[in-house]
């Protein structure tokens, strides 16, 4: 097993470069299960925006009401002080609308003239503030009705607050929903999530490494001292073959472990364990590629170059860091040449699966075999790659 | 003699094409991807589009005439309509469409409205909140009508009075674009990067660490002559490098990252002399080969271009909220918050403070390595 110790030898004088995707990975697994809070229902649950609400006319009843409505029905986000902090939540998403009830907006309500308007920030156009204006407006018109036909008092507070409490008691008032049968909503687990961040970091590693591996092994010097010893050419390729297959399943195994590890407060359902399936078939895939790119690529600096270009390129446009639903149709066409998107597919299916029936799994079933057939036409490239070079050997 | 080295320098920087690989071409490659894909996230999660909503009225049912009318009315802002109504003529139509995702929801009118969902997501959302609204208001009239029947009639001229409740009192200098932290990470990773170009400079002046710098050592030319002449150079190379992403960004993917173009330019020669005098820092500092020099400066501007939000841009603003000094603190957040600065508020307090930092840092770095490479002899090579 001499070749099998020289390949070892060389993983582990390159773990500190290898390992550099292990760290990435796991600080991205902390850093993405510390985020995580989102609770799962049975029930129909509004998707709330975040707000920020800075109450400057407090202490007065149509101001602190509303002020305690828009609270209860959004995400409330803590008020910042200065401009700069409001802007910077805006733009990293933090608030999806910041607004500010003026001083003197609840007596200038109660008049009528509506003259002072509530002061907003927000993405003009956007989702947020939608949902927002939409708020705000299904709360004011209905005061307005209450206040506008009421004839009510500016300075009987008793008087407001009662109005204000009948506001409340409508906008409690809710239209029924159904879901249609079968459709029952699960938290939802974080596995998924992770074990598509994990092919970025298995296509890094594995390309990285077998490139290490591979350059060594094809180098003039040593395939000539190889050729001469008593070795076999048969048992020399067939500790190269297993030489990369336990590099390539020691990195899997240890970023499966990893990601399983943290998604265990989720539960391991039936389905995680086709997630464990597939992201299997995709190291293989992801092993063929890894030997065509070694063959082809001598240079080392090239070869990390090539590692990053293919990693996070196909990380981009396959759908592991950026939902593949949110691509243009050109993107999605050309991630269809990339076995990562086919990974992705699986997986996306893989969750949802609520029954075990050939008709459920056929689909996973199916990108698995695609992933698979990548693999095919890798091997097929790289032995044409290598019948070429040993032409031209010695 | 100076200038003599800084022109052979300039040459051999330029044909440096393993180097230029990570400088230049990757950077490129990675913005041509996130230019394929970002543009199309803007659109269709953050900005709004109109809802596919069904619509069943039981025949059995006398009906409520406005209902119908209100939803096709609604409006999300001028000109744009709140939903695209499909009026079903049965429930398994309005089934079919349902499951075929051509709509997000649809209301069946018998006695009470009942809405039938597929998920829960913004569309559905939306879908909800405007017939509860509707059904809020036609119990708020009800409830009016009881106390005091003589209003009724004011009712619908109080809905005829359109009331803009609110007012826009944005005070960015742009509109805010959190995809725009992917392309600021992606600049801050290319500065990060100049770090394989110093390193390689301050290995070309140690006579222990190349054969090229054997022979610098032995001719008559001060180190620190050989020292400026080389990050000069290299800085220069660096910086074009830089220079070519930004118009790659602006004039081809058509990113807008602000309009203060001498800001930007200062911000990237800034950026580039910071990754640069990182990596001439590590070269000087590290008594190792060059393997680990450069794995050191892959690790560190790979961990920083993460931090910074390259692969999830909540990274960054989950960090920086976490310890709020790594805004400033970490070169990679470092740079891109410089970048965000420009681009988004219109004082310059944040620009001139990243600008300070990044140049006290890179004069800090050069500080030490000048300390650590001076009068530096070599017994036995």
């Amino acid at each position: 097993m001499q070749v099998f110790k020289v390949i070892i030898k060389t993983i582990r004088k390159n773990l500190h470069v290898l390992s550099i995707y292990l760290v990435v990975f796991v600080f991205f697994l902390i850093l993405m299960s510390s985020l995580q809070t989102s609770e799962g229902s049975t029930t129909f649950s509004e998707v709330k925006r975040s707000v920020m609400i800075i109450n400057k006319d407090s202490g007065n009843v149509i101001a602190d009401a509303f002020a305690d409505f828009m609270k209860k029905s959004s995400i409330p986000i803590a008020p910042v002080e200065t401009e700069e902090e409001m802007l910077d939540a805006l733009f990293n998403e933090e608030a999806d609308y910041i607004l500010v009830i003026p001083e003197g907006f609840s007596k200038d309500f109660l008049s009528g003239s509506h003259t002072v308007q509530l002061e907003q920030q927000s993405v003009a156009g956007s989702r947020g503030a939608v949902w927002t204006d939409m708020k705000i407006r299904k709360y004011l018109d209905l005061l307005r009705l209450y206040t506008e036909l009421s004839d009510v008092d500016a300075n009987d507070t008793e008087a407001i607050a009662k109005l204000s409490a009948q506001v409340e008691t409508q906008m409690n008032k809710e239209t029924k929903v159904v879901y249609p049968t079968g459709v029952q909503k699960e938290k939802e687990s974080s596995v998924p999530y992770f074990s598509k961040f994990m092919a970025y970091s298995l296509m890094a590693i594995t390309i990285l490494g077998v490139g290490t591996i591979l350059k060594l092994f094809t180098g003039r010097d040593f395939k000539n001292r190889l050729r001469c010893s008593p070795e076999k050419t048969s048992s020399v390729n067939l500790q190269l073959v297993l030489g990369n297959l336990c590099f390539a399943f020691t990195a899997w195994a240890v970023m499966t472990l990893v990601c399983l590890s943290f998604g265990l407060k989720d539960g391991l359902k039936l389905w995680v364990w086709v997630l464990v399936l597939n992201s299997l078939v995709f190291m293989i895939t992801t092993l063929c590629m890894s030997v065509v790119i070694g063959l082809v690529v001598k240079n080392e600096n090239v070869r990390t170059f090539v590692a990053n270009v293919v990693a996070l390129g196909s990380s981009f446009l396959s759908g592991i860091f950026v939902p593949i639903e949110f691509q243009s149709e050109t993107v999605r066409k050309i991630a269809g040449f990339i076995p990562a998107f086919w990974y992705v597919k699986a997986v996306e299916e893989a969750k949802n699966l609520t029954s075990y029936a050939w008709s459920d799994i056929q689909p996973i079933a199916a990108y698995m075999a695609i992933q698979l057939g990548f693999g095919v036409a890798f091997i097929c490239v790289a032995m044409a790659v290598s019948r070429e070079k040993s032409r031209h050997s010695i | 003699m100076f200038w003599n080295i800084f022109g052979y320098r300039m040459k051999s920087n330029v044909r440096d094409f393993s180097t230029l690989f990570w400088t230049l071409a990757f950077p490129l490659f990675l913005a041509t991807f996130f230019g394929l894909v970002f543009p199309n996230i803007t659109s269709s999660t953050v900005t709004f589009e109109t809802v596919n909503v069904g619509f069943y009225e039981n025949s059995a049912y006398g009906g409520d005439p406005y209902l119908l009318e209100s939803l096709k009315s609604a409006k999300q802002s001028e000109g744009i309509d709140l939903f695209h109504v499909t009026v079903f003529e049965s429930i398994e139509a309005s089934e079919e469409a349902l499951n075929n995702q051509e709509i997000s929801g649809y209301a069946e009118v018998a006695e009470e409205v009942v809405l039938h969902m597929q998920g829960s997501g913004f569309n559905q959302t939306i879908i909800k909140s405007f017939f509860d609204q509707y059904a809020q208001i036609s119990s708020a009239i009800r409830d009016v009508a009881r106390d005091n029947p003589a209003a009724l009639e004011e009712v619908s001229a109080l809905f005829e009075k359109e009331v803009n409740y609110t007012t826009s009192t944005f005070a960015g200098r742009d509109k805010p674009d959190s995809i725009l932290v992917y392309f600021y990470s992606l600049i801050a990773m290319t500065c990060l990067y100049g770090a394989f170009q110093g390193q390689k400079e301050i290995m070309n002046i140690q006579a222990n660490q190349s054969q090229l710098a054997a022979r610098q050592n032995v001719s008559p030319v001060p180190k620190l002559k050989l020292f400026g002449s080389s990050i000069l150079s290299v800085t220069l190379v660096q910086y074009l490098s830089i220079l070519i992403l930004l118009a790659y960004l602006v004039f081809v993917l058509r990113i807008n990252i602000g309009d203060r173009i001498g800001m930007i330019l200062a911000a990237a020669f800034a950026g580039c002399c910071l990754g640069i005098s990182f990596g001439a820092l590590v070269g000087a500092v590290v008594k190792a080969g060059e393997g680990i020099k450069v794995a050191i400066i892959i690790s560190f501007s790979m961990i920083l271009s993460f931090l910074s939000g390259m692969m999830q841009s909540s990274v960054k603003v989950a960090i920086e909220k976490a310890v709020p000094v790594f805004k400033y603190a970490l070169p990679g957040n470092l740079i891109a918050n410089t970048f965000y600065a420009i681009y988004y508020f219109n004082s310059n307090e944040r620009f001139y403070f990243g600008m300070a930092l990044m140049i006290g840092i890179s004069i800090f770095f050069y500080t030490i390595v000048i300390l650590v490479l001076r009068r530096q002899k070599y017994a036995s090579i």
